[in-house]
């Protein structure tokens, strides 16, 4: 995993990197430590880093204008802050965990847990998607489904309207809320949203949405869905 | 004859409406009892106007015939600088002094005097009065006789004029009483210099309203009229000197006491050169009616409280003084600077609640400051910052971890300890900046340091250095190794200017919106010095420089 820190205060920065390394354990970490946002966008753009270590604080600034721009991205934003009061907010608009300041190695590894995959304890309440070079804030009760495009994902709105982003659906399952299940390889469905399953021609599975599209179902994945539909 | 004495004022000061002087006479020097005669042949005496009165020290006569109307009292004021018997038709009717044939027989009298005529006398018709003068007192800055003669009824004059004699008594009494009451505000509220000027300001004009108006109610006789002219044009120059001194203290103009030196001098010569007595007291104060407009304009530039005001005031004064002409000092120097007085005291008063607005704002701010520079310090950012640091040099080297808390303590005890300080000598200044550099180069694994070559006891107000030094650190990103900040002081014209050096790196050198450090530090050194304080900051050559003027300490830091 490619992690990079950004941190303007450098002892803190080294100390979340040693301790990152200790808390992966076996398994190893690449970490790049930069001291302004400004260095380090330039990694960050070259797309194949896993997470940002971001202190919200970086040289007087004010960082939550900046979490609109991380979370849009492919990878996955880590608050390290001390105003852990703001850990809600943050948890709103798609961050994976908040690490408060002072931290220590244990709490790091819960955070490297849930970049293997565990989901964030706070779901987004918005989720910031690039288009045309600005931010659009998208509200998570208007995504209907979530469909896999390539190496990124397209949001499929109740309004029938799609929206690009950049994170797979592995890392947007993270930040989204509980009731957005996976039913397929390529597809995350809004539980609530499904009106019915439909069996198929050769036992392949479909669930019907409430706006009457069909979104595939995998076969692995169908004793669990109808599980959780019977349980709503 | 006090009302007769009141009447004189009265006629001495409005007379003109009412009743006609007399014109001319004829004048004869020499001295003759037979010449009160009415029957006198005078044929050959010399016939001219009263004001061109023959200039002579010895005893004079003149006869002057006049027609008086059917008048129920019918008096007389006969005006000169000389001692003086009046004969009506040949009867003697009064004197003012006594006449002398030399300096040592001569006694003076007063200028105006009023002489009732008996009603035995007093058929309308042609007159005959004779005045037998003698001039040994007359001063030499005195020029003539001043001779004045006015017919006039008594009864008819006194309800008539009344009305007009009040209006010197309300001006007298209203200078009076704005003379007291600045006087009790200056005692009572602080001893601002600007009331106790304006209460010297309306105590000179009282004066010089007596001085102008009241020579009859004072009685002075003829020889002290040299001293009552003197007195006027000293007055006059004074009033208008006070005024501009009031103008330029109040509404703070720099280099204050030059300016005005400068405006005393060029009055005071005016008054000296110019010879006529009416032309250089006229000259003196539209000097310094001219400086005052220049005061008043600079303040109204300055957006100075109430200044619009004093500004207005002086317009109608010169206004007036340009509408009469050279019979301003004596036509409408009083109303126009009762109304110049008006806007002199409303931007007197609007001042002061400004200044008492910000007095109250002040006490509310020094407690907001002493909070907020506690709450910051306590606030997460700074303290868990911090204290992730520290937990980091412990886990990494115990001494070194030590050594952090210990900056740490010290510095949040510094903190609390000047936080409700007012102002501190800049060595406790120092000592806090170099104590947070010294938690700072713990955070930051660099080697900060502070080079100062400052007055170690200057004082200034708490924690201003520390909030500038704090911003640099939050500001940059430094890169390891040795970081100096320096710190340095020049001192010019009463005033204190502190430069503080920081240098520039990793970040960029933006001048936005002014931060929370900045705000403080305005606040603070609002608080000790108003308007005298000056904040300034850029970047320069690498480094971001801030600028803080001060006045000198003297007057800094006293509440």
């Amino acid at each position: 995993m490619r992690v990079l820190i950004v941190e303007d205060e450098r002892v803190i920065g080294e100390r979340l990197e040693r301790l990152l390394h200790e808390a992966a354990g076996g398994d190893p970490l690449q970490i790049e430590r930069h001291e302004t946002l400004d260095t380090a966008r330039a990694r960050l753009d070259g797309g194949d880093v896993d997470a940002l270590f971001l202190d919200l604080n970086v040289n007087g600034q004010d960082g939550f204008d900046l979490l609109a721009q991380t979370t849009a991205e492919a990878f996955h934003t880590v608050v390290v802050s001390a105003h852990t009061d703001r850990a809600m907010e943050a948890f709103e608009v798609g961050v994976l965990d908040f690490v408060g300041k002072p931290f220590n190695a244990a709490r790091l590894r819960t955070t490297l847990d849930r970049l293997r995959g565990a989901r964030a304890d706070h779901p987004a309440a918005t989720l910031a998607v690039r288009s045309a070079g600005r931010i659009e804030w998208v509200p998570i009760p208007e995504v209907a489904y979530v469909r896999a495009a390539g190496s990124y994902s397209e949001l499929v709105l109740r309004d029938g309207t799609t929206r690009p982003h950049s994170k797979t659906l592995d890392r947007l399952l993270g930040v989204l809320p509980a009731t957005f299940e996976r039913v397929h390889r390529s597809y995350l469905v809004r539980l609530d949203e499904v009106r019915q399953l439909r069996v198929r021609k050769g036992s392949r599975y479909s669930a019907v949405l409430a706006s009457g599209e069909e979104v595939p179902v995998g076969r692995t994945r169908v004793e669990a869905i109808r599980a959780r539909l019977g349980d709503g | 004859m006090r009302s007769l004495l009141f009447l004189a004022l009265v006629l001495a000061s409005f007379g003109e409406a009412v009743a006609q002087d007399v014109a001319e006479g004829r004048f004869r020097l020499g001295d003759d009892a037979r010449w009160a005669d009415p029957e006198w042949d005078d044929g050959d005496w010399d016939r001219r106007p009263l004001l061109d009165a023959p200039d002579t020290t010895g005893i004079l006569w003149v006869r002057i015939d006049l027609t008086i109307g059917d008048l129920d009292a019918p008096g007389l004021l006969v005006s000169a600088a000389a001692a003086r018997e009046v004969y009506w038709d040949g009867v003697r009717i009064g004197a003012a002094g006594r006449v002398g044939a030399d300096r040592a027989s001569e006694v003076p009298g007063p200028i105006d005097a009023v002489f009732s005529i008996p009603d035995s006398l007093a058929a309308s018709g042609p007159h005959v009065v004779a005045i037998r003068f003698s001039t040994f007192h007359r001063p030499a800055s005195v020029e003539g006789l001043l001779l004045r003669v006015t017919p006039f009824d008594l009864r008819a004059a006194s309800t008539a004029l009344y009305v007009p004699a009040v209006v010197p008594l309300l001006f007298l009494g209203g200078f009076l009483l704005v003379a007291l009451y600045y006087g009790a505000l200056f005692v009572a509220d602080h001893r601002r210099t600007p009331y106790l000027l304006t209460s010297l300001l309306c105590l000179a004009v009282a004066a010089l309203l007596v001085a102008e108006r009241w020579r009859m109610v004072l009685g002075d006789p003829y020889d002290l009229h040299g001293v009552r002219l003197a007195t006027i044009d000293g007055l006059t120059w004074t009033v208008g000197i006070l005024l501009v001194g009031t103008l330029a203290i109040q509404f703070a103009v720099p280099r204050a006491r030059t300016a005005l030196a400068g405006v005393a001098a060029a009055s005071g010569t005016a008054l000296l050169a110019v010879p006529d007595h009416e032309a250089g007291a006229f000259v003196a104060f539209a000097l310094a009616l001219v400086a005052a407009l220049g005061v008043t304009a600079w303040a109204v530039a300055r957006m100075r409280p109430g200044a619009r005001w004093a500004l207005g005031g002086v317009l109608v004064c010169l206004a007036a003084l340009g509408l009469a002409g050279r019979d301003f000092m004596d036509s409408a120097f009083f109303p126009a600077f009762g109304v110049l007085l008006g806007g002199l005291l409303v931007s007197l008063g609007l001042q002061t609640r400004d200044q008492r607005r910000r007095h109250e704002a002040a006490l509310a701010e020094a407690a907001r400051l002493e909070a907020e520079l506690l709450k910051k310090h306590l606030q997460p950012h700074f303290l868990m910052n911090a204290l992730t640091s520290v937990i980091e040099w412990v886990e990494r080297d115990p001494a070194q971890g030590v050594q952090a808390l210990e900056a740490l303590a010290d510095e949040l005890r510094m903190l609390a300890e000047v936080s409700g300080e007012r102002c501190i000598p800049m060595r406790r200044e120092l000592a806090l900046c170099r104590t947070h550099l010294g938690v700072m180069s713990f955070r930051h694994g660099v080697q900060f340091a502070l080079d100062a070559d400052v007055d170690p006891e200057a004082a200034l107000p708490p924690a201003v250095l520390h909030t500038l030094v704090e911003n640099a650190v939050t500001h940059n990103a430094y890169p390891p190794g040795p970081v100096t900040f320096t710190l340095r002081e020049e001192r010019a014209d009463g005033r204190r200017r502190l430069t503080l050096r920081t240098p520039l790196a990793g970040a960029p050198a933006v001048a936005g919106p002014e931060g929370g450090g900045l705000r403080y530090v305005r606040a603070r050194l609002g608080e000790v010095a108003p308007d005298r304080a000056r904040l300034a900051s850029g970047a320069e050559d690498g480094a971001w420089v801030t600028r803080i003027d001060l006045p000198t300490e003297a007057d800094l830091c006293a509440s």
